[in-house]
């Protein structure tokens, strides 16, 4: 049984994160992780009570977890967020991403074989790839859904972390030739006649994104949960705000009297409220545009601190505002 | 004996979803493994019961409905299983743990059912929510007061000739899928395998393990295989009356459009007609009025439709009427005959139900000319035939 998150909002903090590099070993059956140096930089998260909930329930179940909502309401940082709160800095050494295009297959996120590596190689007149061509595992690449199966996490109480992003992106197909996946964890390779199964006891979390440009078939939907996020509250926007603020001042190296402090903060807040509740914007600003909104402010009080009337002006000011927020002319 | 079996028996019988048993007991699962604390009040129940048992944000404002209406019998409901899981809890703390932990737990469990609002408290809560939401959102006010502008501009129309310019002058708000009487996916999926034609044809991608196996046989790349793709093409044609009372139809058009638009591979034509008897108006007859081209005549040959078009008429044939026209029946006949002339696959929708005409023009046309409703009985009916 997987370890829950604690039943209230959770803030996960943003971190410089290992980055990992990922090969699998056929003959070991095992995935090798490998820190390859580099980090990647991760934004922290709010979770409100009933994401929280949602994301519990995909863990006692075992189910993936459906979330939708409008464009950045922060659905696909979700999953690398969880990863945080359960792998810390190593995150990315179990977090899986798979960005589903319009020609995406299902088959490519279990594995996809290079035959035209093959091809290449085995006209090759050296011994040594001459051998390598009579192994077909050596042509095969594994997909985020198959390392993410075959991840080892050594602790069973944390799991690993499968995204699978914008599914209403790929065919009309797409989600149906999922349903052996999710439901049972496991896919063949053709191949190799061989089929790659996640472990009953270590079944990856998985999240899957939608923006609703698709029905998806009840078939898929029968094997999933569902969270819809709704737009923030003015606390969970303050508490984004803070820590974007923070983040972003840490960025420009501000001096503290540079920094934004939580009751102007508060007004941009009350501001993006008002202007998000107004019914005719063709699409509301969401919670990442108030981020970019708040980047541009922070931005032009960079070089000296601004009264309480001057900072009004800005927030008033409609170029801003239609560049971030609006969108429209 | 089952907690909740009633609640999630009411939401599959009047809410229409496809909920299985499994969902039932993935929620009783969760629920008693969640977390202590993890439900405080109401709103989070419905919020968790939506985990498990809303499928599709369409259904979800039906979903909270269903849920106010039947709110005092689930309080009831939630107290009982919260109390009986707090007596349980408390009974096994008693016999593991020592009692200074039991008694702090037992303060807890009792703070968890104290933060279920009473029922005044929840009427006023309600009320107080109704009002924020309508602040926060008059969409739903603003799609009766459009309901409104649609009748006043009717009636402001009458006479009006111009169809296409009536119809693209005002808004609908009410074509929310859910309302529709179809579903668009279930509809798209099963008119795909009826409208395509499916040819096997040399695709853009080089077939490598068969050059592979050649080369492995003869150590030389004799021929470059292509693989061989399904290319399937089908070519639907959406007629659709907009006329009259036809007008109050076109949420239904739209979702119907939007239905063959999504069938795999089909190229969708979607023209408007006015389905009128000849006489004065007789020059509009078979004149389609295209969403994308200039007018064009039904009878000129600058179509390219042949015996592998797929047609579907949307239109009233007169049902709302409520009288028999002559004129219109032959009209129709003709109209029916010339598309029956270049394909056979041609299918009437109508979206009056049967039960609510009386002796019609489209009463007496069903006799020569079948019709489908617009609901997924009618329309199984039609994938039947078809």
């Amino acid at each position: 049984m997987y370890k829950l998150l604690k039943p209230n909002k959770q803030t996960i903090k943003g971190d410089e994160l290992h980055d990992y590099d990922h090969k699998f070993n056929f003959e070991l059956n095992t995935l090798i992780s490998k820190k390859n140096g580099a980090t990647k930089r991760m934004s922290s998260y709010v979770l409100g009570e009933n994401l929280v909930n949602a994301i519990n329930a995909a863990l006692i179940t075992g189910r993936p977890l459906l979330l939708k909502g409008e464009p950045g309401c922060g659905k696909t940082k979700v999953a690398l967020a969880i990863a945080k709160y359960f792998h810390g800095k190593n995150a990315y050494k179990h977090y899986f991403e798979w960005h589903v295009k319009s020609k995406s297959k299902a088959k490519e996120g279990g594995y996809t074989y290079d035959h035209v590596r093959r091809l290449r190689d085995a006209t090759m007149k050296d011994e040594d790839t001459k051998a390598k061509v009579q192994d077909s595992t050596n042509y095969i690449e594994m997909g985020p859904m198959g390392m993410a199966f075959i991840s080892d996490t050594v602790n069973e109480s944390k799991p690993s972390i499968l995204l699978i992003d914008e599914i209403d992106k790929g065919d009309i197909d797409f989600p149906n030739d999922l349903l052996l996946e999710l439901d049972e964890m496991r896919f063949k390779i053709d191949e190799l006649d061989k089929y790659i199964a996640a472990d009953k006891n270590k079944k990856p979390l998985v999240f899957i994104t939608s923006n609703d440009e698709r029905d998806l078939p009840p078939a898929f939907l029968r094997r999933c949960l569902y969270y819809f996020i709704p737009a923030h509250q003015e606390d969970i926007l303050l508490k984004i705000a803070n820590f974007k603020n923070e983040e972003l001042s840490e960025d420009l190296k501000l001096k503290t009297t540079q920094i934004l402090g939580t009751d102007k903060l508060q007004i941009l807040i009350q501001e993006f409220i008002k202007e998000r509740d107004q019914v005719n914007h063709s699409k509301k600003p969401s919670t990442s545009e108030m981020v970019d909104w708040l980047k541009l402010i922070v931005y032009k009080t960079k070089d000296a601190p601004l009264s309480d009337e001057e900072f009004a002006k800005l927030l008033a000011e409609e170029a801003t505002k239609a560049i971030t927020l609006i969108k429209e002319s | 004996m089952y907690p909740f079996w009633n609640l999630y028996q009411k939401l599959k019988s009047e809410m229409d979803t496809s909920l299985s048993i499994d969902d039932y007991f993935l929620f009783l699962k969760s629920f008693n493994q969640m977390p202590e604390a993890s439900i405080k009040d109401f709103d989070q129940f419905i919020s968790f019961c939506k985990i498990f048992w809303l499928k599709n944000s369409k259904h979800d404002y039906a979903f909270e409905t269903l849920f106010k209406v039947y709110k005092k019998q689930m309080l009831k409901e939630l107290e009982k299983i919260i109390a009986a899981k707090l007596i349980e809890r408390t009974e096994k703390l008693n016999v593991n743990e020592e009692t200074k932990l039991a008694a702090q737990t037992g303060s807890e469990n009792d703070k968890s059912i104290e933060s279920l609002p009473d029922s005044q408290t929840l009427a006023e809560r309600e009320q107080a929510d109704r009002d924020r939401q309508l602040l926060q959102n008059p969409a739903k006010d603003k799609a009766d007061i459009s309901d409104i502008q649609l009748l006043i501009q009717d009636s402001n129309n009458k006479g009006n000739e111009d169809i296409t310019n009536f119809t693209f002058n005002h808004f609908f708000f009410m074509g929310d899928d859910f309302i529709m009487p179809f579903d668009k996916r279930y509809v798209a999926q099963r008119l795909r395998r009826l409208v395509e034609t499916k040819e096997k044809v040399a695709g853009d991608r080089i077939n490598i393990p068969e050059i592979l196996r050649d080369f492995s046989r003869d150590q030389y790349i004799s021929e470059v295989h292509m693989l061989q793709e399904d290319f399937s093409n089908s070519k639907v044609v959406l007629l659709s009356d907009r006329m009259g009372s036809m007008l109050a139809y076109e949420h239904i058009e739209k979702h119907l459009s939007e239905t063959f638009g999504i069938i795999p591979g089909a190229q969708l034509e979607y023209y408007f007609f006015a389905n009128l008897p000849p006489g004065s108006k007789d020059n509009q007859h078979y004149l389609l009025s295209s969403a994308l081209e200039m007018n064009k005549n039904i009878n000129s040959r600058d179509h390219k439709w042949d015996r592998n078009t797929w047609f579907f008429i949307l239109s009233d044939a007169g049902a709302h009427s409520g009288t028999v026209s002559g004129g219109r029946i032959k009209a129709t006949i003709k109209f029916w005959n010339y598309l029956r002339n270049i394909s056979f696959n041609v299918f009437w929708l109508n979206p009056v139900p049967n039960e609510f005409m009386n002796d019609c023009t489209a009463k007496r046309l069903q006799m020569m000319i079948p019709m489908y409703g617009l609901e997924e009985k009618e329309l199984k009916k039609l994938f039947r035939t078809a």
